[in-house]
C-alpha cells in the first residue's frame, strides 16, 4: 500500500505540469499535422511525375527553412514536443515504485535530457538555416 | 492503456527521428543518403504505422482533455471507439495515396 500511496503522490504533482502537458497536447495537434504534411505529402505529386527524387532531401529541408514562418514552426514543434514527450515519459516512470522513491532525480534527469536535445536539435535546424 | 504504448513509442520514435536529421551535420549528401534510404517502401509502411499512432495519440488526448474539462464525460467510452474508428478511417485514406509511394 505504502509503494502505491508513493506513486500517487509523485505521479499526482499539481495543476501545471496536468495543464502544460494538455495545453502543449492541444497545439501539438496542429504543429505535427504541418510536419507531417509538410514532410510527407507535400510534393508527393511531384516526386510521383518524377519532377522530383525524393519528398525529403537537404535542398527541400534548406529551402523550406529559409521560410520565417517554418522556422518558427520547427523550433516550437521542437520545443512542445519534447516537453510533452518527456513530461509524459515522467508520469509513466513515476507510476513504478522504485522511481516514484526517487522522483526528484527522475525530474533533474529528465530535464537535462530535455534541455541537450533541444540544444542539440536547435544546433540542426540551425545547418539548414545558416547553409 | 493505448494512449501510453503509442506514446512511449511517439517518444522512441522521437528521438531516433532527431538522430536521423541530425545527419546534416556530416553534409547534404550524406543525409540525402540516408533519407533516400529512408523513403523506400518498408520505411513508407513504418510511416503509416508511424501516422496511425499520432492521429490515435492526438485524438485520444483531445478526448482526455474534453472529459478533464467535464464536457461528454458520459460519453467517454463512445469517444473512445469514436477515435478508433476516425484513425482508421483516416489511415485508410491516408493508405490510399501512400500506396504509389509503396509499390514505385
Amino acid at each position: 500500500m505504502a509503494d502505491v500511496k508513493t506513486t500517487q503522490q509523485a505521479a499526482s504533482s499539481g495543476f501545471w505540469p496536468w495543464f502544460l502537458q494538455r495545453a502543449s497536447g492541444f497545439v501539438l495537434i496542429f504543429l505535427v499535422g504541418v510536419h507531417m504534411w509538410m514532410g510527407h505529402f507535400s510534393g508527393l505529386q511531384d516526386v510521383l511525375d518524377g519532377r522530383r527524387e525524393e519528398l525529403v532531401l537537404y535542398e527541400v529541408v534548406k529551402l523550406r527553412l529559409s521560410q520565417a514562418a517554418f522556422i518558427i514552426v520547427d523550433f516550437a514543434l521542437l520545443a512542445l514536443v519534447l516537453y510533452h514527450a518527456l513530461s509524459g515519459l515522467r508520469s509513466v516512470l513515476l507510476e513504478w515504485g522504485p522511481a516514484a522513491r526517487r522522483s526528484a532525480g527522475v525530474t533533474k534527469a529528465i530535464v537535462m535530457v530535455g534541455v541537450g536535445t533541444f540544444a542539440y536539435g536547435a544546433g540542426v535546424l540551425m545547418i539548414f538555416i545558416l547553409d | 492503456m493505448l494512449q501510453r504504448i503509442t506514446g512511449l513509442g511517439l517518444v522512441f520514435y522521437l528521438f531516433a527521428h532527431i538522430i536521423v536529421i541530425s545527419t546534416a551535420q556530416a553534409g547534404a549528401e550524406t543525409f540525402d543518403d540516408v533519407l533516400t534510404v529512408l523513403q523506400m517502401p518498408v520505411f513508407v509502411v513504418l510511416d503509416l504505422f508511424l501516422a496511425a499512432a499520432v492521429l490515435y495519440h492526438g485524438l485520444n488526448g483531445f478526448r482526455v482533455i474534453l472529459i478533464d474539462l467535464g464536457v461528454a464525460v458520459a460519453w467517454q467510452a463512445q469517444l473512445f471507439w469514436a477515435c478508433l474508428v476516425v484513425t482508421a478511417i483516416t489511415m485508410a485514406f491516408v493508405t490510399y495515396f501512400s500506396f504509389p509511394l509503396i509499390t514505385r
